[in-house]
């Protein structure tokens, strides 16, 4: 440890990548630690060819749509993961070595990779209501700003429908969205034959924003229909973390350091900040120094080197997770019908739930249709023999819909983390975690889960099932460090920093007070964006 | 008792796609079962010798499990063979979304299959337990 570096950012997943891209930016220098697991295999292999033509001609298909290893073959209850396709997997690698979370209430997903979770992040793009601001502890303006420069520096394609308020709202330079195949565009059919009743409850429909470009943009091409989204990043259409980060070490300014896993700080008398990390290479501890410290491994890791930090075994934190279930349904319109050759892999449509009108209570369905993931998957849910399951299967597929809906989450009691000693670990200690919904929560949930079935039904599509993965599943957390204007143990200042230090910013989504049900990952970045300007004060 | 299971793959292949499989195939199928090992139980290990004695009743078998014992290890067997004939070019048109057939064909067809697959889970139920 001799060099005292100006900045370190921890994480090049979504929100470090905007964070280290903002400071890079503003001229100082910038070291990125990362865990920086990669796998460029599967990438390599996949043809130049769309999804069918591979299908149809490609001898060696099953080494990337089922892995080397098979690890694409999965027999487990419920399909978890199931866009985890061989070429995503490596994204939870190494993760229950490192990274191991203790519950029977919560099963979260967490990374280790270059780009982290952002490697499979839907695109999925919102921003938040000025009442979603509010109640999460953001400042509505500065987000303002903050939303249109991550936009501008990502991309994003959209609608101007019913739901831009909802999505991309006052943003400009929003791209327009990519073809819609028959299946969702009877649903929007639908839709506008029947708007009078999905007015009246308070539903509206449109093109799901993306963080997807169709028009180039810098180095990246322009989306092309090739039905492989859950498979490559080719031309680098779909934003990615990596993409940003590729770019930043370009620069004289910005150092990357992979195979780090950062354990704790310690911020000295003199105000610099000493960082205890894990040289996964040498096996061995290494240590940095920096003036100003900012943490983006998400949260959960957050809280982790947080409580490591402070030596507070016992100290128990907030947590706030969606709750998430997906239903998939029959659109009875396309039954037998022929497939377009090509369709998008991310949802479509997105179908919001304003409950009051008052844009604080607002949950959010994302439509997708369901062909390159393969039969063999769907398959397999189904309670008759395979033979005749290919056929009946066959059939249904172009007339699938798969719903997958996000409830917006307040804090509450049973929704914690804990740090516990585990000698077995690298890092010494395991997190522990509760999250349990009280009953009145459970069953507003139901009762809203009812009107999307409701609303499903109305669009032409029956829900055939309702699959819950469990609390944990939507991947989005937040919350565990809440922001606070006054000086408090275990919360951050709501320009971001570490209350009780003068350093440590935290640039994830540690601090959100209150979790909406719309994508995240643009609000998160948005915050990193913002907690990184005031980094540099 | 995984060597019984990646025994005579060739009858359950047969039972999917109606036709022998390739060398590629199998050898596909030989790969698989390293990283996914299926030791049959008892019964399972029977139901196998059944299948291999009369394979005419292996959809019962598979119908009759998907109702009882979804995840048993035989059925896991017949869906790594369904997977990979999924990623073998020559099984396109068996497994490729409707993509030439006509509706009102595609849908009295499909109706028949499903009908049978109701017959034979039924019936496959009552084969299941006995043996």
């Amino acid at each position: 440890m001799s060099e005292v570096h100006s900045y370190i950012v921890v994480g090049s997943g979504c929100t470090g990548a905007m964070a280290a891209q903002t400071l890079v930016e503003a001229g100082v220098k910038v070291l990125m630690l990362d865990a920086g697991n990669t796998n460029e295999t599967y990438e390599k292999l996949i043809p130049e060819k769309d999804f069918t033509a591979i299908r149809q001609t490609e001898e060696n298909q099953s080494d990337y749509l089922l892995g080397k290893k098979f690890e694409s073959i999965s027999w487990d209850k419920i399909g978890s993961g199931s866009q985890l396709t061989p070429s995503r997997k490596f994204m939870l690698s190494e993760v229950g070595k490192f990274l191991e979370v203790f519950s029977e209430t919560f099963f979260p997903v967490e990374s280790l990779a270059y780009g982290g979770l952002g490697n499979g992040w839907g695109l999925g793009s919102c921003v938040f209501s000025d009442a979603e601001l509010k109640l999460a502890g953001l400042d509505s303006a500065k987000m303002k700003t903050a939303y249109q420069t991550v936009a501008d520096r990502i991309g994003i394609s959209g609608a101007q429908d019913d739901i831009r308020n909802y999505t991309t709202s006052f943003l400009d330079n929003i791209m327009s969205p990519p073809s819609i195949d028959s299946n969702q565009q009877s649903l929007r059919n639908k839709y506008e034959q029947k708007n009078r009743w999905f007015k009246e409850n308070n539903f509206f429909l449109g093109r799901s924003a993306l963080a997807l470009i169709t028009k180039d943009l810098n180095n990246r091409k322009a989306y092309q229909l090739n039905d492989l989204d859950f498979y490559s990043d080719k031309g680098e259409s779909a934003y990615r973390p990596w993409i940003t980060v590729n770019e930043l070490k370009k620069k004289n300014n910005f150092t990357y350091k992979g195979g780090i896993l950062v354990k704790q700080f310690k911020e000295l008398e003199n105000g610099d900040v000493e960082i205890i990390t894990w040289n996964k290479e040498k096996n061995e501890e290494e240590i940095f120094c920096t003036q100003k410290l900012v943490l983006a491994p998400g949260v959960l890791g957050t809280a982790r080197i947080v409580l490591r930090s402070f030596n507070k075994e016992n100290q128990i934190l907030p947590m706030l997770c969606n709750p998430y279930a997906y239903f998939p349904c029959i659109n009875f319109s396309q039954l037998g019908k022929t497939f377009e050759r090509n369709t998008l892999g991310f949802a479509q449509l997105s179908l919001f739930h304003d409950n009051n009108m008052q844009g604080d209570d607002i949950a959010m369905a994302s439509l997708y249709s369901y062909k390159s993931l393969m039969l063999f998957r769907i398959i397999k849910e189904a309670p008759v023999n395979f033979r005749d399951g290919i056929s009946l299967m066959n059939f249904l597929m172009p007339a699938f819909v798969i719903m997958g809906l996000h409830h917006p989450e307040k804090q509450g009691e049973n929704k914690t983390l804990s740090l516990k000693k585990d000698a077995s670990k690298i890092t010494g200690d395991s997190l522990k975690a509760e999250y349990r919904l009280n009953e009145k929560e459970t069953e507003k949930i139901k009762s809203r889960n009812n009107l999307f079935r409701k609303a499903m039904r109305k669009l032409g599509a029956v829900p055939v099932k309702m699959i819950d993965p469990g609390m944990g599943s939507s991947i989005h957390y937040a919350g565990v460090l809440p922001f606070e204007k006054e000086e408090k143990s275990f919360s951050l200042s709501p320009d971001g920093r570490l209350h009780g230090t003068k350093n440590i910013f935290v640039a994830d989504g540690s601090g959100f007070r209150f979790l909406p049900a719309k994508g995240l990952t643009l609000s998160l970045m948005a915050n990193a964006h913002f907690v990184a300007q005031n980094a540099l004060k | 008792m995984q060597a019984e299971a990646s025994l005579n793959p060739e009858i359950y292949f047969r039972y999917l796609s109606g036709k022998n499989p390739d060398a590629k195939s199998v050898e596909l199928y030989r790969a698989a079962i390293k990283h996914h090992k299926i030791e049959f139980s008892k019964k399972e290990n029977r139901l196998h010798n059944l299948s291999l004695r009369f394979p005419f009743l292996i959809p019962f078998i598979d119908g009759g499990l998907a109702l009882t014992q979804p995840l048993s290890l035989y059925r896991k067997n017949i869906y790594i063979i369904l997977c990979i004939l999924e990623t073998c070019p020559e099984y396109f048109p068996l497994l490729s979304s409707s993509y030439d057939k006509k509706s009102s064909a595609g849908f009295f067809k499909t109706f028949l299959h499903g009908i049978r697959a109701a017959f034979t889970g039924l019936f496959g139920v009552i084969l299941v337990k006995l043996i």
